[in-house]
């Protein structure tokens, strides 16, 4: 699970460019979008392509589910496991 | 008396006429202008046209060209400057290069006798046809071709004579700005030109140059670069009775800039507003920085709040409504209040870089800031800062996202979340170009660097046992990309990947695939046998010995080893 964590914020950052941060800097609880990591809707549609492609998973962009999925790193983490399985 | 553009050579002028100075204060005349336009008549014809480039810091030399390009009924294709970007934009439009473009310039025979007098009879000119393509500053975007008719640059000729055409008169002309835009052009060249005023024959790179010349009375084309920045150590009083006026565009002259100019050279400061459209439209002294006021000739409206211009400069005809919003008051005069195409969107927002701008600005730790839109990094906003002491000790003690989180915070109730900086640049000057005007073509390359990848193309990832277990080995397959932001410098004409990159790559991998969190101690055993070379398939193995820390890595192509080592982290687990 942290592994996966790890690989996620890595492809956060990858995917969306980001800079003057690391994966230790981004904490799997905090809230990715706005306060916290200060991501917006564009990042949103981008990771979530990004994510698809990686692990294959499908995300219905306007559930409320897919808001929940998206809140954290953790949440991330926990959507691809359950996928997998 | 202004005489009309292109003058009917060789017999506009006495042939003694001084039409420049060097910077020795001797003179070429009006022979020796002409005979530099039979010399490149003979040659330019040789070249392919219609467009022909022209580059050439010797005011007379480029002059010559450009008039020996007129008699030759073809048009000159004036670049801003010789950087490669800008050459390349143009090249679709421009058949040959000539003067000082480098590699680039056609062979042009320096060596070749006299031409022996070749009296061309200039072509029957409508004076509506184009006379030179020029471009904008890009002050947006990219630059954008602009044409000038005969017509117009006459229009702009008159417009500046019957202003300041008779005090002018006796001087000599000075720039500190480049003959290669649309204000040097016309009041470093053309304007005394055609008014039978001498013109320095290069541009000044030191205003200290003006000592060698106080001896004539002049009148000085420049801009804020040169402006704001007036040397301490010049002996100013001794060149106190030679400037009569000081011309300044191209960026707004500060209140406090124009006051110690004028008073150390005891000269009129005029401000102009133009643009490369437009050409000269409105003048203003900058010491009280009031209105602008209209050149005689030219008349101002405003059309949903933007300037629309009318002027013989450009079509009496219609009105060239502008991106400049402006309030004009009841005598005609008018006051600049922002860009309108500053107005970009961003995911279909529309987002003020000025208001970005103003909002950063307020912050204490800001001295500087200028925001635009990065096509090349996914249409986001970057942010170049310059800095206060405060912001400089900020970031020495806190970082670089820290900071750039703490300006964020700031914006966050004015400005979209869409449209909040995502990429900051943290400078010591801001960068300008040679008219001194901060442009997105000298800001957009400071956010390039980071465009190029620093990692590889990666094909595949093979890692044995179950997804979500933290497997011990790795293979990363991957293509070193042509444009890798490590080969440059590394080495120039034969590019490889630098061996500490390998290194750096083996650690990030593992720590990616590997969930590695060890901290590094040291290397042990590194060998590199054979080098790897952009476009390469590379695999790249990796194998974590948990309990000792140590990490094995290996790059190989097929069965020929590249390179092999050890990384040994502390507490790997």
């Amino acid at each position: 699970m942290e592994a996966l964590e790890l690989e996620l914020k890595q492809l956060i950052i990858d995917t969306l460019e980001l800079e003057d941060i690391t994966p230790d800097d981004i904490d799997s609880t905090e809230p990715l979008f706005n306060e916290g990591l200060g991501l917006d809707s564009i990042d949103a549609l981008e990771l979530g392509v990004a994510l698809q492609k990686r692990y294959a998973i499908k995300l219905n962009a306007e559930a409320e589910e897919t808001r929940q999925h998206f809140a954290s790193v953790r949440n991330l983490a926990l959507l691809v496991q359950s996928q997998r399985q | 008396m202004t005489r009309s553009l292109p003058l009917s050579m060789p017999g506009e002028f006495a042939p003694g006429h001084i039409v420049a100075r060097d910077l020795d204060g001797s003179p070429i005349t009006w022979s020796g202008l002409c005979a530099r336009v039979d010399f490149w008549c003979a040659r330019l014809r040789l070249l392919p046209g219609p467009k022909i480039a022209v580059h050439h810091s010797n005011s007379i030399e480029f002059i010559s060209i450009v008039f020996g390009l007129w008699r030759l009924n073809r048009i000159p294709v004036i670049p801003a400057n010789t950087l490669d970007a800008t050459l390349d934009a143009i090249t679709a439009e421009t058949d040959c290069f000539v003067g000082e473009f480098g590699h680039r310039s056609a062979a042009i025979d320096q060596t070749g006798a006299e031409t022996p007098a070749m009296i061309t009879e200039m072509p029957q000119t409508d004076v509506r046809q184009t006379a030179l393509i020029m471009f904008t500053s890009g002050s947006t975007g990219a630059p954008t071709a602009i044409h000038k008719s005969f017509e117009q640059l006459n229009g702009e000729m008159v417009l500046l004579e019957t202003q300041w055409g008779r005090e002018a008169a006796g001087t000599l002309t000075l720039g500190t700005v480049s003959h290669h835009h649309m204000y040097g052009l016309p009041f470093r060249l053309l304007w005394p030109l055609v008014s039978g005023r001498p013109f320095l024959n290069q541009g000044l790179i030191y205003l200290e140059q003006l000592l060698a010349l106080r001896q004539f009375r002049s009148t000085l084309i420049s801009s804020p670069a040169h402006l704001d920045h007036l040397p301490e150590t010049l002996d100013w009083p001794a060149v106190q009775r030679s400037i009569q006026r000081v011309f300044s565009a191209g960026a707004p002259l500060s209140p406090a800039a124009a006051e110690s100019c004028s008073q150390r050279m005891s000269a009129v400061i005029t401000e102009i507003y133009g643009s490369t459209e437009t050409g000269a439209v409105a003048f203003r002294d900058p010491v009280h920085a009031g209105p602008w006021q209209p050149l005689p000739g030219v008349t101002v409206k405003s059309v949903q709040g933007k300037l629309a211009v009318n002027s013989p400069a450009v079509d009496r005809d219609r009105w060239l409504v502008t991106e400049d919003l402006c309030e004009i008051d009841a005598g005609g005069r008018f006051r600049l209040t922002g860009r309108a195409d500053r107005i970009v969107k961003v995911a279909g927002k529309r987002v003020s870089l000025t208001a970005i701008e103003s909002a950063l600005g307020a912050h204490p730790w800001v001295e500087k800031v200028a925001i635009l839109l990065l096509q090349q990094r996914k249409s986001r906003i970057g942010a170049v800062v310059r800095l206060t002491d405060q912001g400089i000790a900020a970031l020495v003690d806190r970082g670089r996202r820290a900071i750039g989180k703490e300006l964020l915070a700031g914006l966050k109730d004015s400005v979209e979340p869409v449209a909040l900086p995502r990429y900051w640049r943290f400078v010591s000057t801001m960068p300008v170009n040679p008219q001194g005007k901060t442009t997105a073509s000298e800001l957009a390359p400071l956010f390039d660097d980071d465009n190029r990848p620093r990692y590889p193309q990666i094909l595949e990832t093979v890692t044995p046992g179950e997804p979500g277990d933290l497997p011990d080995e790795a293979l990363v397959r991957f293509v070193v990309p042509q444009d890798l932001l490590y080969l440059e410098g590394h080495f120039p004409g034969k590019p490889i990947l630098p061996g500490v990159v390998q290194v750096g790559w083996a650690i990030h991998y593992s720590r990616q695939w590997l969930g590695n969190t060890g901290e590094f101690r040291r290397l042990e055993a590194l060998k590199f046998q054979r080098v790897i070379q952009p476009g390469e398939r590379i695999a790249l193995h990796l194998k974590l010995d948990r309990n000792t820390g140590k990490l094995t890595f290996s790059y190989a192509s097929g069965d020929v080893s590249h390179s092999s080592g050890r990384v040994v982290f502390a507490g790997a687990d």
